[in-house]
């Protein structure tokens, strides 16, 4: 006797497209979108879609959690500072203090448990997915973001000539590590004129990188390494927490803004 | 003009728990029987004293924001970005933002500093001494690059607590061992214990010993209003122009004599009204 139910292949087939394409016409209009599904981008979404903002995750890769799975040196270990020991704790990843102030976790169980709490939370994900632009309204205010498959990126031109779609939202978060794209792609437009890299007068500024998440253009929010970028901050070592308490702070004021503009189109 | 006539104002920096500015104080009183008075920190003292509104709080800020070096290689006038005058303005109103890191203009630094003194002591009758947690660094056109310094002696003189501890070059070794953690993955942890090794020839942030230190610079930052040269070339003195770490703890804390008898007769001078500027 067979283990599993028969099914016929179209089935299969009609089960993945019909899924898919529901939730992609769904979020084809999202509260916030977040570019880059690294450790400050899955806690930013975590965050905000446990305030029940409908939240899309953008990856360009077909996995999840950025340099999350590995620590220094291919080594899968990765380690936060304290307060940043609060955040794994509250994700349930078990973790041991390496000296005062320094914990250590398993980079696997603590990225696929990041990961699995955005996904518990309601985030929902567009992986193989580049970020290709920004959609621009009035005054300049970032309402969304232009996406294309990631294999049209590494493919001839002559067989790629696939146009891009729009996907429309409130807010954007550029959470894409040290390339900052979405924030690259304003200064492209000339919109905003970042600094680059700055003096390396520290071995550490995760707080630098806390501080300075924000709201860097109309609708557009910075978090993690993208905040290093855009503000010239220097550089970092191989420890997370910057990046967690990035990502809260990201959901925060994204929140902040939501909230305002519903008390806005209320008011009007 | 009497030596009677001039006050020095030390501006305090909350921000550094190991500053005690009034042990400065009390330093600088019996080095110079100059009126030595304490103020808080440069902003909290223009913000009473002149109370700007929220438009002229962030203008400052927007100031502040400007002379931050964007790259070391290279002078830069870009505008600043809206999430940096932000970071600023928090800076200015939160006592708990200790970060530190960026490293500003000292120069612009010196002029915007100096339109929130009172207009009243825009003058030579007056010593401003500022101290800050920021990172502050100059131009130095033979090398093209910003270097970060401890002190801009200047009027006011800006000392940072911070730079005292990243300006001056560690033991070159020191710089070997964080190439090898940066590159080849060794343990952060090394540099950590390399530090507690060296820690005679070392300062840290927060050291116990910032205080001791600092009052040499702010010495440095009197002398400077007198004297065209601020700097002693006898590493045994605390006026010297220390480069490395190792200097700045043989001049400020470990040296054969306080000052060098050539400045230890300059302050005796001073100290007994025999200065006639």
């Amino acid at each position: 006797m067979a283990i599993f139910h028969p099914v016929a292949e179209k089935d299969v087939t009609q089960a993945i497209v019909e899924s898919f394409l529901t939730q992609f016409k769904q979020y084809a209009e999202s509260d916030v979108i977040i570019i880059g599904g690294g450790p400050s981008g899955l806690i930013a979404g975590k965050e905000l879609a446990q305030k029940n903002y409908k939240v899309l995750l953008v990856e360009r890769n077909n996995y999840l959690g950025g340099g999350f799975w590995l620590g220094g040196y291919l080594m899968n270990k990765v380690t936060v500072r304290a307060p940043a020991q609060e955040v794994l704790e509250a994700l349930k990843i078990p973790y041991e203090q390496a000296v005062e102030g320094l914990f250590v976790a398993d980079g696997p169980h603590a990225c696929s448990k990041l990961i699995a709490s955005a996904c518990d939370a309601g985030v929902k994900f567009a992986n193989m997915t580049i970020f290709e632009d920004v959609i621009l309204r009035e005054e300049n205010k970032v309402a969304g973001v232009v996406i294309n498959w990631t294999p049209i990126s590494s493919l001839p031109r002559e067989i790629t000539c696939v146009d891009p779609i729009g996907l429309e939202a409130k807010i954007v978060i550029d959470a894409t590590g040290h390339d900052a794209c979405v924030v690259k792609k304003l200064e492209e437009r000339g919109l905003i004129k970042t600094p680059g890299f700055g003096g390396m007068w520290v071995e550490k500024s995760e707080d630098l990188v806390v501080e300075h998440t924000g709201e860097v253009a109309p609708g557009l929010i910075v978090c993690g390494m993208a905040t290093s970028t855009t503000y010239g901050l220097p550089r970092m070592g191989p420890t997370f927490g910057a990046m967690l308490l990035s990502g809260k702070r990201a959901a925060e004021i994204a929140d902040k803004i939501l909230e305002k503009e519903e008390e806005k189109v209320l008011k009007e | 003009m009497k030596k009677s006539q001039i006050t020095v104002y030390l501006y305090d920096e909350p921000k550094s728990t190991r500053l005690d500015t009034k042990s400065v104080k009390n330093y600088l009183e019996e080095k110079t029987s100059l009126k030595v008075r304490l103020r808080p920190a440069i902003f909290d003292f223009f913000v009473s004293s002149r109370k700007p509104g929220e438009r002229e709080l962030e203008k400052w800020a927007q100031k502040l924001a400007q002379t931050k070096i964007r790259d070391v290689s290279r002078v830069s006038s870009l505008a600043p970005l809206k999430g940096e005058i932000e970071y600023e303005i928090r800076r200015l109103l939160d006592h708990s933002i200790k970060s530190f890191g960026l490293l500003y203009d000292g120069f612009p630094l010196v002029s915007l500093f100096f339109n929130l003194l009172p207009e009243e002591e825009q003058n030579g009758r007056f010593i401003h001494i500022i101290f800050t947690n920021q990172l502050i660094g100059t131009w130095d056109k033979v090398s093209a690059r910003y270097h970060a310094r401890v002190a801009v002696l200047s009027f006011p003189s800006i000392i940072s607590t911070t730079g005292v501890v990243e300006a001056p070059a560690k033991p070159k070794e020191y710089y070997w061992l964080k190439q090898q953690v940066l590159s080849l993955g060794f343990d952060p942890e090394t540099l950590e214990d390399f530090k507690k090794a060296r820690n005679n020839e070392l300062l840290e942030h927060e050291d116990q010993r910032l205080t001791e230190v600092l009052k040499g610079y702010a010495l440095q930052a009197i002398l400077h209003h007198f004297e065209d040269e601020p700097f002693c070339k006898d590493q045994n003195c605390r006026l010297f122009n220390a480069h490395w770490q190792k200097e700045v703890v043989r001049a400020q804390l470990e040296g054969e004599y306080e000052l060098c008898p050539e400045h230890e007769k300059f302050f005796q001078n001073l100290k007994e009204l025999r200065w006639q500027g």
